[in-house]
């Protein structure tokens, strides 16, 4: 999920871009030399998951898994999402360098969100951390894609319609966000419960 | 396959500095997403252009990878005319199409595909490592430049990894589908990729530690400006004024526009 280079106005992209310096500020803080590798190669594998296709119905979409990657890191999902974003804008031009403010907030504020609300009901049992994990995939996605709307709407009142219909695709995406999560933290919790917060 | 496909070559692009680069395109990126006139977008587009040629990139791959804007650029070139009002140009019964929205699609338009030509021309011409350490001498804070370097290197790696699991699934006959048993087949191979990422993340961890890591990585290519990195660094502030100039309209246009 990301906004082209150019569509955004320039007080969206300085909005952005204090929010990324605030939380990539406070995640490179939080994160010490121990633990820089395995949140780099987190962050690798966040941005070769985001390759997957996964099928909906005779379309597909790729996956976002901002809600594990908040799971799994906390607010150093910040840097690692930032880092994600900027090698795509290198390898595939997703973006690029005035976006990578928005486009790393858009996903990693909700990410940070998420882990704050759920990472507490993963330890529970059964049916509660079920949800949780659900949830978590569910409402990364919605928050991720009401920013992009937000984002869209501020930078020009005339992307209204523009800003419905990106919102609007992601609901299906949600949907499947959220059975990914549930899977995936399902077998995280079975494998290695220690990787979860 | 994930591929720098335009990272070696020889161009007097490829020649200059990383940080001239990296300098020149944030310049170019920040000053373009302020314009809105028309004059010097065009000129952005222009400049966009000499830099592709300059930098002797394959037109036809460089052309694949305007596509990636293209289904956006459709969107709201379907979506704007009809929704932004301002003087109506055609109408029927049910549909009318503005001039404001036209004015705005042609904007997006010239915009995003001159900061595209541009990133491509100077960013992807270097390697991510070069990337790396031009952001290094910006001033980027060098965690934050570490992890890029990091993730940079795991990429390759785990993406093979990630092929060599859908590799195993296809040959025992997984089919994607829109179903339940797909998405949780999808969600376990990717809770395998993290859990073999934690752990490859631990032996690595434990190998910079073997070999005295202390937060530092060093380049093994040293960059010096030369004469024409300043040339490179003067075209585009000349460029950049021109283009602000056109913004501003402090000079009167010639009436073609």
């Amino acid at each position: 999920m990301h906004i082209a280079e150019g569509v955004l106005s320039g007080p969206v992209i300085a909005a952005g871009f204090a929010v990324t310096a605030v939380g990539v500020g406070i995640g490179l803080k939080k994160l010490d030399f121990e633990h820089i590798a395995e949140t780099g190669i987190l962050a690798a594998t966040f941005f070769v998951a985001s390759l997957v296709h996964v099928p909906v119905g005779p379309s597909s979409a790729h996956l976002i898994l901002n809600g594990v990657i908040g799971l799994l890191l906390g607010w150093a999902a910040f840097p690692a999402i930032a880092v994600a974003l900027l090698l795509q804008a290198v390898f595939f031009q997703f973006g690029g360098f005035t976006t990578l403010g928005v486009n790393t907030a858009i996903m990693a504020l909700p990410a940070v969100v998420c882990f704050y609300l759920f990472a507490p009901l993963l330890k529970k049992p059964g049916k509660i951390a079920s949800t949780a994990a659900f949830s978590c995939g569910l409402l990364a996605v919605f928050l991720s894609a009401v920013l992009l709307g937000g984002a869209l709407y501020f930078s020009n009142e005339n992307f209204f319609e523009v800003a419905t219909i990106a919102i609007s695709t992601h609901i299906p995406i949600m949907i499947i966000e959220g059975f990914i999560t549930l899977f995936c933290i399902g077998f995280l919790k079975k494998v290695r419960p220690e990787m979860l917060p | 396959m994930i591929q720098e496909t335009f990272s070696q070559g020889h161009s007097p692009i490829h020649n200059l500095t990383p940080r001239t680069r990296t300098l020149a395109a944030i310049l170019l990126a920040f000053i373009i997403a302020s314009c809105h006139e028309l004059m010097p977008l065009l000129m952005a587009l222009g400049g966009a252009i000499i830099l592709i040629f300059t930098a002797r990139l394959n037109l036809f791959k460089a052309g694949r990878r305007l596509l990636v804007i293209a289904g956006f650029l459709l969107l709201i070139w379907i979506v704007l005319p009809l929704t932004c009002g301002g003087p109506v140009i055609w109408q029927n019964s049910f549909l009318k199409i503005g001039q404001t929205g036209i004015d705005l699609a042609l904007e997006l338009t010239l915009k995003t595909s001159s900061m595209l030509l541009i990133f491509l021309a100077l960013i992807s011409t270097m390697s991510t490592a070069d990337l790396a350490h031009a952001l290094h001498s910006l001033k980027l804070p060098p965690k934050l430049v570490l992890l890029l370097l990091i993730t940079y290197r795991y990429i390759f790696l785990i993406e093979d990894e990630l092929q060599t699991m859908l590799r195993a699934a296809k040959i025992r006959n997984f089919q994607p589908g829109t179903s339940l048993h797909c998405y949780k087949t999808y969600a376990n191979l990717l809770g395998m990729l993290f859990v073999r990422s934690a752990e490859r993340a631990q032996r690595v961890h434990k190998a910079m530690l073997c070999r005295a890591f202390d937060g530092h990585f060093h380049s093994l290519t040293e960059y010096h400006n030369r004469p024409q990195d300043y040339c490179f660094l003067g075209f585009i502030l000349i460029l950049s004024v021109v283009i602000i100039i056109g913004e501003w309209q402090i000079v009167t246009l010639p009436a073609i526009f």
